[in-house]
């Protein structure tokens, strides 16, 4: 029965009942929230605490005093005076009755595996709950009749709808999370599925392949090619660190057996909800090549295996027969601050050489005003995306920045090129692109650009027009462009599209993209992706790697490297937070961190550095 | 606003053609155009408007053609019947019989349009303009009062007052729950926020209910007038009518009334130069059911996928766009507008105070008037099923009413008297949901019934919440399971089972509804759902694998009727009347006096009449009897060996008795039949006068059956001669079972009832069977004869006294023609009436007039009153209204018991209804001792007799073999007889008339039908069509009731 409207103000404490125990709870928290607080735990399965309840599933039914029927405590909103009831045996009939229906409805054969998993063993929320409210037997024997097919099209995920209790929780993820929309339910009634876009192969849908539908699948259905075969949650340990693919830093849970990553979820109170990309989720997990785990020295035959001694005392000898000052060093973004930080110091220190750059990216100016971060972007009326396409670069980025289109955001993209965000655009302008003076490697500094008054004038009226705008912006803005930016209003926050995880953090040494000529060449490339790029030329050339690359293979001294989830350290984000980094596995062989071969090196080259701490935590004192 | 609408005023006729989408179908439009070019021809341009309007109701009975300003109401026009209409009735004012509604109960032809009971009974509310404007023109709204309850609310009501007379007015949500209107705009109103808006449901979906329809293509400004009152009311400025796109003409009328209320300045700003502004637009719905809830409405208006979500919060609260929303049903808003206009009062006024005003359904199923009816609230139901609806077409047997489509819930017999609003339809087990109202028979399988609206439900369901999705299936797989005849226990458990939690715990009213009509159905006809688990018997013939041929479902001896009539059109008779013998040893008694069930379930009579089956199956067994040809004696050596020691008492030698005896003998056992009387027939030979079956005949079979091995001692009474005690110690006999019929007269409870002159039914037609002809005692001649009662009793002892002389003879009967009993021989009721006997119907005697001698009868007039638990309306007297026929002899033939006296045992006893109380295996309450035919039913068919029978004897064998006594089953094998004859050739083939002797030439007891000669016989016989192969064909002999599975075997 409708009641009359009540006032309810949200957060407003209100004195409920739950099980005969006085609770206090907030107004506007559903009951299932409520008993959870007070540590009581009410059986769900389409609930999932990241995604908007829809009381589909009816196991968290409760009773609730003066309500006709039983209601589900998950949409349920609390009001004062409210008496629940979770444990009646009408409760739990009903319960019972939607778990037996699930299990009836599709070949869920699991509870008849004795030796399949338990209420606390399993991986299966389906089972768990099915274990947990007693169940023995199937008392509906599982629907035959229909024949449910499993979608293997997309590269890292396969959907096995025999498995689907169509909780919803995947089709909410895509729509509310990632604002991608490519999920939905197709068909209705018992046909019911979760289907892509208008019923077409996952593999050839509008799928981003986050992942991010797997990461909230209560059952089997949504697997991983990856972890599949690999341990369940038990056998596993979890570490919390950061996403090092791009400059967003999402946090991330990495999930490891045997030293060996099998999984990246997504945190779910984190700075992004929860929300990776393909990237962060499953790049990490490919094969990425023959790893460099033991240091190369080049003879006359090639390059040959050699002691860490030997390496560094090749190294050294090369660097110091530059001459002083005429050794000069490139180093990857994707290095934490640490390692930065030793790096700059090495040269100016040991080589007394400030012919020190990035090794790649164009990092746009840092200083265009008060830095947004990831929540702003959610929750901003106007999004401005000025030369960039973060759909391709930032991808968590952009599913933020649709999810406040879908919100009613205003969307502005100025580019020179069609990025993925177009068509969900309010206003679309495109920049011209004009070569600049510098013959540069990196084809990022080549260019800059520059728009049209007129169109630069609406850019500008739509962002000033908002009241919580965001603007996100490239490298390479022509004078106009920044000094327009520079004029907006105070409440507009900046975030600046970086190509890698630390590339502020080297902003803020000072180390910037840069062509770097020298006789003498140190490369600390690590783990940053140089494949399709020509090695640099030298007279004599360091490279320290993670792989086994073409650079690598270039080099007069090859010296192993950590890759990014070996590394403990800090970086800083795109949006200026510092970032810290935990380290999941253990590097293979006798790989050192960066700052320990910076080190080792500085001593035979007869100038230590000055601050030396031997653990491999973040260094206070290296890291300033 | 006055009524000026010079269009519809100035000429001197109108001329009004139904074009619904009902009408439509059958040609309304050429039947307009036909009318127009006739009116212009005949230069009545200027006098007579011809126009086309909209659905009356009459659907069943379309194209529908009302002349006004008399009424005159012409039903299934054609486009040649322009003519005659025109000339006839336009210029000579002479009403046209043929083309008049036929009463389908009164079968009298009804001229004016109010007059038919079906609008007589009616109160037109929501309905009223419907069909009797345009629908086109905002005009003739106006002049009939349309928009002067905006006008009224927005020029002389404030919100609240327009919020307070809507809760006056007591008005409930015509969607289905009724929720209270007014009180729904209140808590709109209430709620904080300045958009609101008013959306109007017309996704109607249920199959079989148009009145959302109806008036959104008959009145569609009703509808936008009462969503405009509604936004003035609760504070909002947009409206939404949400029509399902499966309604294109509700739709473009929608639109064209939307067009006319801009241009009128009804809609937009400013309403009628007030302050109020409000638009409308029209949402297309895609034909999903669900978007009928209104959350899943409102899901849809956004553009999301139709799927509910858990209320609270509820649209009053958060709605379209997270607004506060009011959502009414088509039906609510279009009252609206006439509940502010005419007042509260007006409307509280009809109907009951907790349901006021009217309700709309839509009558389907077996009802003679389909269509929409708007009736007060709190009319019994009956009332609009027989009243209304003209009841249940040839005279079949009403059996449930379906409310509320196919999420309601059926209701039975006994509820005919439910008065009809939101709460007594509820409390008796059914809803009044969106107003379908499908009416069902005896032919309608319950079990079936509830499937297919599961069928529906299951498939409509949005498959967002797991009870309603994975529920509906699982009740879906049980229901299956059962109508094909696989069901057993454990599927009635889960139907209980999933039901139940269904309701419980589904989301939205779909859900909660789905299993609705399966637990209504499963309440009311639980045995129906039994009969098919248990006995795997469909009863009314429709659930296909239960099923082999209808005829023989019908049977209640389950004779195998397509394959003997195939042997007699193949000129086999002996084989015929072989397989006829299986199951019935009386084929020549019963091709003569039976009621022939199958023949009133043949399909045959889809295409012309049913196959004379009684005919055919009286010359087979008359062609053996004139070439005194034995039958075959069929006991099983191999039992007899084992039981022929073993001997069984049957008491009675009427035809469950003789039955029972000689399944018993061809079982092995030796049975002994007693009779009380000096010879054996039972009511066959003294209660069957011998003009519809001769003596002989009787006799031939009896000695048939005695030849089996059957002990006949006549003479002997139970309770006289000796008793169970005897029977089953001295005696020897090792069970006994009682056939011992109802030959206890009932007496009539009337002052003078004991005078001379009455004699009871029963004794009346023992005299005249004794006697062979004329009893001494009973001389007639020139006399006047009462019978009161109007079963096969009363009908023998009428044409009987005609026999005996009688001057004139009166059958007093208190209910009507079609109540009779004996109306189930209507050959005999024709017969008698033919020979003379008058029938008064409605009629009940008071008293018995005279001193000592019977000198007449006092007979009050009958009315109807409500319906008894029999489905038939209880009879009441007419106060005064009483008159006096004047008689010399009273025969009461009002009903039969059973004489337990005989028995001598205490333990076994009677039922209320005079009968004796027995198990399902026919065990009465003493081991050993069996009891069947009329002693069970009470007065019934021989038919059920033998049915009987051959129950019993199986019961029988079955105790005395293991001691136990399950329910009997007689399971004799399927034949499977090839056709043999072109059946094309008898494509067209006309029922073979049953001879009969002229009226004049029925002097004495003479038998009355003659019986076909052979190629009559084989003609009729080859007129069947077969269903039995068809049967085999899809159901296949493996899945063909197994003997093995059933048969009694030692």
């Amino acid at each position: 029965m409708i009641r009359a409207a009540e006032t309810v103000v949200p957060g407003q404490r209100v004195s409920i009942t739950i099980d005969g125990r006085p609770v206090q709870a907030r107004a506007g928290h559903t009951v299932l929230r409520a008993a959870r607080d007070a540590g009581i735990d009410i059986p769900t399965l389409c609930d999932h605490p990241a995604l908007p309840p829809t009381g589909a599933c009816r196991v968290c039914m409760v009773e609730i005093e003066r309500q006709r029927a039983l209601q589900p405590s998950c949409t349920f909103p609390v009001t004062e005076g409210l008496v629940i009831r979770t444990d009646t045996p009408r409760v739990l009939a009903a319960r019972r009755f939607a778990v037996e229906m699930l299990l009836s409805e599709r070949p869920h054969y699991c509870m008849t595996c004795p030796v399949s998993g338990g209420e606390h063993t399993s991986d299966c929320e389906l089972q768990r709950v099915a274990y947990r409210l007693g169940m023995d037997r199937w008392a509906y024997p599982p629907d035959t009749s229909l024949r449910w097919p499993v979608d293997a099209t997309r590269p890292h995920m396969v959907m096995d709808h025999g498995r689907c209790i169509l909780c919803r929780r995947c089709v909410r993820a895509c729509s509310t999370l990632v604002a991608n929309h490519t999920l939905a339910v197709h068909f209705r009634g018992a046909r019911s599925t979760i289907g892509a876009d208008d019923q077409v192969p996952f593999g050839e849908s509008t799928c981003v392949n986050c992942g991010t539908c797997m990461q909230v699948c209560p059952t089997g259905a949504i697997i991983d090619r990856h972890s599949a075969f690999r341990g369940h949650e038990a056998d596993v340990q979890r570490t919390r660190t950061v996403c090092m693919a791009c400059g967003v830093g999402c946090p991330i849970d990495t999930v490891t057996r045997h030293n060996r990553l099998l999984r990246v979820e997504g945190v779910w109170d984190g700075s992004t909800d929860g929300v990776l990309c393909e990237l962060g989720r499953f790049d990490v997990l490919e094969d990425h090549g023959p790893r460099l785990s033991r240091p190369l020295v080049r003879d006359a035959g090639g390059l040959r295996e050699a002691t860490w001694d030997e390496a560094l005392a090749r190294a050294a000898d090369g660097l110091r027969g530059a001459g002083p000052g005429a050794a000069g060093g490139l180093i990857t973004a994707r290095s934490t601050n640490q390692s930065l930080l030793a790096f700059t110091r090495f040269f100016r220190e040991a080589l007394h050489s400030d012919r020190v750059a990035l090794l790649s990216g164009a990092t746009p100016p840092l200083d265009l005003g008060a830095a947004a971060d990831m929540a702003d972007v959610a929750r901003a009326d106007c999004v401005a995306i000025i030369n960039g396409d973060p759909a391709r670069t930032h991808k968590v980025l952009a599913y933020l920045a649709r999810r406040a289109c879908d919100r009613g955001a205003r969307l502005v993209v100025a580019s020179a090129d069609p990025t993925g965000l177009d068509d969900f655009a309010d206003l679309v302008v495109r920049l011209q692109r004009e070569a600049g003076p510098r013959a540069d490697p990196h084809d990022a500094l080549r260019f800059t650009y520059h728009v049209r008054p007129d169109r630069l004038a609406e850019v500008r009226g739509a962002i000033e027009r908002a009241a919580q705008p965001v603007v996100i912006h490239g490298p390479g803005l022509d004078k106009e462009l920044l000094a327009a930016l520079r004029s907006l209003p105070a409440r507009t926050r900046f975030l600046p599209l970086v190509d890698q995880a630390n590339a502020v953090g080297a902003g803020r040494l000072g180390l910037e993209a840069a062509p770097v000529a020298a006789d003498a060449l140190y490369v600390m490339a690590s783990d940053e992706d140089v494949d399709d790029r020509p090695p640099p030329a030298a007279g004599f050339l360091v490279v320290q790697s993670s792989y086994r690359t073409p650079w690598a293979d270039a080099a007069d001294v090859a010296l192993p490297s950590k890759a990014w989830f070996e590394k403990q350290g800090d970086i800083t984000s795109f949006a200026g937070h510092r970032l810290r980094l935990t380290r999941p596995v253990d590097a293979p062989g006798d790989i050192l961190p960066d700052w320990v071969t910076l080190f080792m090196l500085s001593v035979r080259l007869g100038r230590p550095l000055s601050c030396v701490n031997v653990s491999d935590d973040a260094n206070p004192s290296l890291g300033g | 606003m006055d009524r000026s609408n010079p269009e519809s005023t100035s000429r001197r006729a109108r001329v009004l053609v139904c074009d619904g989408s009902a009408c439509g179908c059958a040609r309304a439009g050429d039947v307009l155009a036909a009318l127009q070019q006739r009116v212009a021809r005949r230069g009545l341009g200027d006098e007579v408007e011809v126009r086309a309007t909209r659905c009356r109701g009459l659907c069943a009975v379309e194209p529908v053609v009302i002349l006004q300003p008399r009424g005159i109401l012409y039903c299934r026009v054609e486009p040649a019947d322009a003519a005659a209409i025109v000339e006839e009735t336009l210029v000579r004012g002479q009403v046209l019989q043929r083309l008049l509604y036929p009463e389908p109960a009164g079968m009298r032809d009804i001229p004016w349009y109010g007059e038919t009971p079906m609008f007589s009974r009616q109160v037109r509310v929501a309905l009223a303009n419907c069909g009797v404007i345009d629908p086109e023109s905002i005009d003739d709204y106006i002049a009939h009062d349309g928009y002067r309850g905006l006008a009224q609310a927005l020029t002389r009501m404030t919100p609240d007052e327009i919020v307070r007379e809507m809760k006056e007015s007591g008005l409930r949500g015509r969607g289905g729950a009724g929720f209270p209107t007014g009180l729904k705009w209140e808590l709109c109103r209430a709620s904080p926020g300045d958009v609101k808006y008013v959306i109007c449901n017309g996704d109607e979906g249920d199959p079989g209910a148009f009145m959302d329809r109806s008036i959104l293509e008959s009145d569609p400004h009703s509808v936008l007038e009462g969503m405009a009152i509604a936004a003035r009311a609760i504070g909002a400025r947009q409206g939404y009518i949400y029509c399902r796109e499966e309604y294109p003409l509700a739709i473009a009328r929608l639109e064209t009334a939307l067009e006319q209320a801009y241009a009128h300045g009804l809609l937009g700003q400013n309403v009628l130069g007030t302050d109020f502004s409000f638009d409308a637009e029209i949402k297309e719905g895609a034909g999903a059911f669900v978007c009928g809830e209104e959350t899943a409405l409102i899901a849809s208006i956004e553009g999301r996928r139709g799927e509910p979500r858990p209320r609270p919060p509820f649209p009053a609260q958060s709605g379209l766009w997270g607004r506060p929303s009011n959502i009414n049903n088509v039906k609510s808003y279009a009252m609206a507008p006439r509940i502010i206009f005419r007042g509260a009062k007006w409307f509280s006024n009809i109907g009951t105070p907790r349901s006021p005003g009217t309700a709309i359904f839509a009558l389907t199923g077996k009802v003679n008037n389909t269509g929409l009816v708007e009736v007060p609230m709190g009319i019994p139901l009956g009332d609009i099923i027989f009243d209304v609806g003209g009841g249940v077409p040839r005279g079949r047997m009403f059996k449930a009413v379906q409310t509320g489509g196919p999420l309601g819930g059926c209701l039975p017999i006994a509820a005919l008297n439910t008065p009809v609003d939101f709460d007594s339809l509820q409390e008796a087990g059914a809803v009044m949901g969106s107003g379908g109202m499908i009416v069902v028979d005896e032919e309608t399988c319950m079990v079936e019934l509830a499937a297919y609206f599961l069928d529906f439900a299951a498939a409509e369901s949005c498959g967002k919440c797991v009870p309603c999705r994975v529920g509906g299936q699982r009740l879906r797989d049980a229901l299956r399971k059962i109508v094909a005849g696989d069901g057993t226990e454990k599927e009635l458990r889960v139907i209980r089972d999933v039901s139940a939690q269904m309701a419980e715990s589904s989301l939205c009213g779909l859900g909660q509804r789905t299993p609705g009509p399966v637990m209504a159905a499963l309440r009311f006809f639980e045995h129906e759902f039994r009969e098919h688990v248990e006995d795997r018997m469909c009863a009314a013939g429709v659930c296909r694998k239960l099923v082999r041929a209808r005829c023989i479902n019908a049977c209640p001896a389950g004779v195998d009727t397509p394959s003997y009539l195939a042997l007699v059109a193949a000129g086999r008779f002996d084989e015929a009347l072989a397989i006829h013998r299986e199951r019935n040893p009386f084929a020549m008694v019963c091709g003569r006096a039976c009621p022939a069930f199958c023949e009133k379930r043949c399909r045959r009579t889809e295409m012309d009449q049913p196959v004379a089956v009684r005919m055919v199956k009286r010359f087979m067994a008359d062609h053996e009897y004139a070439r005194r040809t034995p039958p075959q004696v069929r006991v099983d050596p191999e039992r007899a060996k084992v039981n022929g020691a073993r001997r069984v008492a049957v008491i009675g030698a009427g035809p469950a008795g003789l039955t029972a005896a000689l399944r018993l003998a061809e079982m092995g056992y030796r049975p002994t039949v007693f009779e009380k009387y000096p010879t054996p027939g039972g009511m066959l030979a003294w209660a069957i006068p011998e003009y519809r079956l001769p003596r002989d005949a009787l006799n031939a079979e009896i000695d048939n059956i005695l030849a089996a091995g059957v002990e006949l001692r006549c003479g002997q009474a139970l309770g006289q001669h000796f008793t169970l005690d005897d029977l089953l110690g001295s005696m020897g006999f090792a069970a006994v079972v009682l056939a011992i019929g109802a030959h206890l007269s009932r007496t009539l409870q009337v002052p003078g009832a004991d005078k001379t002159g009455v004699i009871p039914g029963l004794e009346f037609l023992r005299a005249v069977a004794e006697a062979r002809g004329r009893p001494p005692h009973l001389d007639l001649a020139g006399k006047r004869v009462g019978v009161i009662g109007g079963g096969d009793v009363a009908v023998d002892v009428a044409r009987c006294a005609l026999r005996l002389g009688a001057a004139q003879v009166h059958v007093l009967y208190r209910r009507a023609g079609e109540h009779m009993p004996a109306a189930h021989l209507p050959e005999e009721i024709d017969a008698a009436m033919q020979e003379g006997v008058q029938f008064h119907t409605l009629v009940n005697p008071v008293e018995v007039l005279g001193d000592a001698a019977v000198t007449g009868v006092r007979i009050q007039r009958q009315t109807f009153a409500e319906f008894d638990p029999g489905g038939r309306r209880r009879p009441v007297g007419v106060p005064d209204d009483v008159y006096t026929l004047h008689l010399d002899v009273l025969v009461p033939a009002v009903g039969q018991t059973t004489d337990a006296a005989c028995l001598g045992d205490r333990n076994i006893v009677l039922t209320s209804a005079g009968a004796l109380v027995v198990g399902s295996a026919f065990n009465t309450a003493r081991p050993g001792v069996f009891a069947a035919g009329d002693a069970v039913t009470g007065p019934a068919t021989i038919i059920q007799a033998v049915a009987h029978g051959n129950l019993v004897a199986v019961a029988v064998d079955e105790w005395l073999r293991t001691g136990a006594t399950p329910k009997p089953r007689y399971v004799t094998p399927p034949h499977h007889v090839p056709l043999t004859h072109d059946l094309e050739a008898f494509a067209v083939a006309p029922r073979h008339s049953v001879p009969r002797r002229p009226v004049g030439d029925r002097a004495g007891f003479v038998e009355v039908e003659t019986g076909y000669d052979e190629p009559t016989a084989r003609d009729e016989a080859s007129r069947c069509l077969r269903c039995d192969l068809e049967w085999l064909e899809t159901v296949g002999p493996c899945t063909a009731p197994q003997p093995e599975k059933a048969e009694v075997t030692p």
